[in-house]
């Protein structure tokens, strides 16, 4: 996953109420935290849980990564994403500013 | 051929004594296993495409003809290809690479990875060839078979996608896909869904390959087949490519009432991009224009939208949130990624 793509948006739109929440499917914790660390990442990250806990593919069905979704103000999705390749932030951006 | 056989004798052989021998000294590692050691930590060094290139080119330069070709084709064709946006070369060093190696396992990896590329360059290769070569040393498995056929089909390949996306409905049953992954534990259940999803992809690809190989009847019958054991995403779209050439077959054939309906939630809901267009032509096909399909299709976001669900999960360091509290009448991205 192209995670440090969605930093430029989130700095971008967070002041016009804008979140980016991102969830780590497989708890790699070592792993994620140095990436995030890595990449400066600032919005909010998540670890899925385990057996009862996990949420990733019991109600959001996701075993194929990267997969966004995007929620509007209502709480409502809108739209989703799946994977995330160079000139996908375009695409986004016309989808997060069309909800904003 | 001989003096590789020759030298796996040798090596084989010193193995050997060296497993006799108290006294013998410590195992001589094999250059090219080291040389791989070696890669790895070097690679995991860099975030530079250009870098990674580079390394990769230098392991595949000395070792073409071993095991890790095959492994490294995808990542070269990846960084090489996608990312420097250099296809042509790399198309040619992977077929270089083909040539030398001489593992169907190792070749077919090779030719899957080049694929791509020599579609971009708007010449699709042929990977029958080298899929008959590993089909000769053992059964190809589910997963070969569909991404034969459905790199074949969307690259207008019918034959061959009809042929492997038939072939591919032949292991989708819960008895082959359980053989496939005989370590994990999964459900009768599990594996009664897994080959429905199967057989949903399989059918997906060889009706819209019928389709255009002329034989309408057929093509309608496979999609019609699989329409009820489709399954849908978060969102609502399909999660096989069968809304997308079901709805083609049926805009090919004049009904763009049923088209648009089969296209719609892909199209909208999703980052889609040929559904998308797909769908406009549909719209076109009805309205006549698509001055209003913009507007059309806010109506049709907004009345597909379902309210997101909430859930409880922690931060790394151990903080709890609630997704509708960090949501809370913001515009949301939620991603689901891993790290690599």
């Amino acid at each position: 996953m192209e995670l440090p793509r969605l930093q430029p948006l989130y700095d971008t739109y967070s002041d016009q109420g804008f979140n980016v929440v991102v969830v780590d499917g497989k708890r790699q914790t070592d792993l994620a935290t140095k990436f995030i660390e890595k990449h400066g990442l600032t919005y909010t990250a998540l670890e899925n849980g385990e057996d009862d806990a996990e949420v990733v593919n019991s109600i959001f069905g996701v075993s194929s990564y990267p997969t966004s979704f995007l929620i509007d103000r209502e709480g409502r999705v809108m739209y989703s994403h799946l994977g995330f390749e160079a000139g996908d932030e375009e695409k986004l951006a016309e989808e997060i500013e069309s909800l904003l | 051929m001989k003096r590789l056989l020759l030298a796996a004798g040798l090596i084989a052989l010193l193995g050997l004594m060296g497993a006799c021998s108290k006294e013998a000294p410590e195992e001589a590692v094999d250059p090219m296993e080291q040389a791989w050691t070696d890669f790895r930590a070097a690679v995991g060094e860099t975030d530079d495409s250009g870098e990674k290139v580079v390394m990769i080119e230098e392991f595949l330069a000395e070792y073409p003809e071993g095991e890790y070709a095959g492994m490294l084709a995808g990542a070269y064709a990846y960084y090489k290809g996608h990312d420097l946006g250099e296809t042509e070369a790399a198309l040619a060093l992977l077929a270089e690479t083909l040539d030398k190696n001489t593992d169907p396992e190792v070749r077919f990896q090779i030719a899957s990875a080049m694929f791509p590329l020599s579609a971009e360059l708007g010449e699709p290769m042929d990977l029958d060839v080298v899929a008959q070569e590993l089909a000769a040393t053992r059964p190809l498995t589910f997963p070969e078979l569909i991404d034969i056929a459905d790199m074949a089909v969307k690259h207008e390949q019918w034959e061959i996608g009809a042929a492997y996306a038939e072939a591919s409905l032949e292991m989708a049953t819960p008895e082959a896909f359980l053989a496939d992954y005989p370590d994990d534990d999964f459900t009768a259940e599990d594996a009664a869904a897994k080959a429905e999803r199967r057989q949903v992809m399989g059918l997906a690809n060889l009706g819209w390959a019928l389709w255009n190989l002329e034989q309408p009847g057929e093509a309608m019958a496979a999609f019609e087949r699989a329409m009820p054991l489709r399954s849908v995403n978060y969102v609502g779209a399909a999660d096989t490519p069968l809304d997308y050439y079901h709805g083609k077959a049926k805009l090919a054939a004049g009904d763009s009432a049923a088209a648009m309906e089969l296209l719609a939630t892909s199209a909208i809901m999703s980052s889609d991009q040929d559904a998308l267009a797909a769908l406009r032509e549909a719209y076109v096909a009805t309205e006549g224009s698509d001055e209003d399909f913009d507007d059309w299709m806010w109506s049709q976001r907004v009345s597909l939208a379902k309210d997101v669900d909430t859930f409880t999960l922690a931060d790394y360091e151990g903080n709890t949130h609630e997704f509708q509290d960090l949501a809370d009448g913001n515009v949301t991205l939620l991603a689901f990624w891993f790290p690599t």
